[in-house]
């Protein structure tokens, strides 16, 4: 977020992958990039039900991983969510070993 | 509020033995070397390179008694500092680039992480290219006994063959057909060919090259490369978490990726790529590019299998695209902004 006029800016992170199709007239794709930050959040919650771990938006900038009793940390971005969550949830969560597609159902 | 462009940043890297200094010097005698600062870093306790590089003292500087990739990281990181410190003092900011031999058993990426990871040095440097000598007489059985010459060879932009002249022709392409299997990505070069042109080289870095299907043969070391073509567009919230999940549990094991994606969150297609747990700020292709359908990505792995990974992410955008609403269909808003202006 700009310190100076608080709007938020597209993110520096990697996922962000944010960039300004006009930097003269940049609201249209902040407010995407806003949207796209709160889609990246509602999969994590997706990945991380049943584990009680929560993830939330930190005033635009960063991340809460936080239990269901208050307990949690801030990380600064995506990269960093996963570390914490698995100590939360005191298990790892490999990608390659889960399978992803039971949870739907 | 950042008050100067930002300087480039090349590494030179390479086994002990394997030419960096050669190289190094002879680039700087190939450019006009105003404005760029040179670091060398040695494993040895006392530093013997640099004398080798015939370069000012102002913008030399040498990190002895160990690598830059671990020991002697913080002092990288002053080392830089004080570069850039030292060109704000003088009239117009003169450097533009940095170029930093690393020690004979430094894991570049490692580098690049230092220098990525430091907002200070964040701010004031971006990374330019990652060359990487090899010695084309015992560069081969080097990399069999020890693990940091694959890894710096999986993390090379440019690969410079090098010691050519010393060896037979068939042993030169053993060592070309080694390099292409640890990073088929990379461009090759024979030092002291005659269209070798070190300048180039060093300008050389992988951002928008073009790739493809590839499948290359299981390397007897265990690193192998594959790529993996997924149709229709990815959606890239769902695909950077995923790759995120991967480089936390196997970064270390994932030595190179490369891929253009294409996301219906994106006019242009992205071309994203890092090394092991270092991801670099994707690009957007220009203007010019036109989405393709489909999106490749090509991964460089030691000892993961490739179905698995591939399984993994198919799995995964499945449960994604359960999970999440659609993707926000993006316009190509150049063209509202442009009569909005």
């Amino acid at each position: 977020m700009c310190e100076v006029c608080a709007v938020f800016g597209l993110g520096r992170h990697w996922t962000d992958a944010g960039t300004l199709a006009n930097p003269r007239l940049p609201a249209p794709d902040i407010a995407r990039y806003r949207i796209e930050r709160r889609r990246r959040i509602q999969l994590f919650n997706a990945i991380l039900a049943g584990t009680g771990i929560v993830l939330s938006d930190w005033d635009g900038e960063s991340f809460w991983v936080g239990r269901n009793d208050g307990s949690g940390e801030r990380v600064a971005d995506l990269g960093g969510v996963w570390p914490v969550a698995e100590r939360l949830a005191g298990r790892p969560i490999d990608p390659l070993e889960v399978d992803f597609a039971p949870a739907q159902s | 509020m950042r008050l100067r462009p930002k300087a480039k940043i090349d590494v030179l890297s390479g086994f002990l033995g394997s030419g960096k200094t050669t190289l190094l010097r002879n680039h700087l005698a190939a450019i006009d070397s105003s404005g760029v600062g040179v670091v060398i870093n040695e494993y040895g306790v006392t530093a013997i390179d640099h004398r080798l590089v015939r370069y000012g003292d102002d913008d030399l500087r040498v990190l002895a008694s160990g690598c830059a990739c671990c020991a002697v990281a913080d002092r990288l990181r002053e080392v830089l500092l004080e570069l850039l410190r030292e060109d704000a003092r003088k009239d117009g900011n003169q450097l533009s680039r940095i170029v930093l031999e690393t020690s004979g058993l430094a894991d570049p990426a490692s580098i690049l992480n230092t220098i990525r990871a430091d907002e200070n040095l964040a701010e004031y440097l971006e990374i330019g290219s990652c060359v990487v000598s090899f010695d084309v007489v015992d560069g081969v059985t080097c990399a069999q006994t020890y693990p940091e010459v694959r890894h710096q060879l999986a993390g090379a932009d440019s690969v410079v063959l090098t010691k050519a002249d010393l060896a037979e022709h068939d042993a030169i392409e053993r060592a070309r057909s080694f390099v292409r299997d640890v990073n088929p990505l990379a461009q090759l070069h024979v030092a002291g060919a005659p269209d070798f042109d070190v300048a180039k080289v060093f300008e050389y870095t992988q951002g928008v090259m073009g790739i493809g299907p590839q499948d290359t043969p299981r390397h007897a070391v265990g690193i192998r490369s594959f790529c993996l073509r997924i149709e229709g567009e990815v959606d890239w919230a769902s695909f950077s978490i995923w790759l995120t999940c991967l480089l936390n549990r196997h970064g270390s094991r994932i030595l190179r990726f490369k891929g253009i994606l294409e996301s219906a969150s994106y006019v242009r297609p992205l071309v994203v790529h890092g090394v092991r747990h270092l991801v670099y700020p994707p690009q957007h292709l220009p203007d010019t590019s036109v989405k393709r359908g489909h999106s490749d990505l090509v991964f460089i792995v030691d000892g993961l299998d490739p179905s698995q990974i591939e399984t993994s992410l198919q799995r995964f955008l499945k449960f994604a695209a359960r999970h999440v609403e659609a993707p926000e269909e993006v316009r190509d808003r150049r063209l509202e902004t442009s009569e909005a202006t």
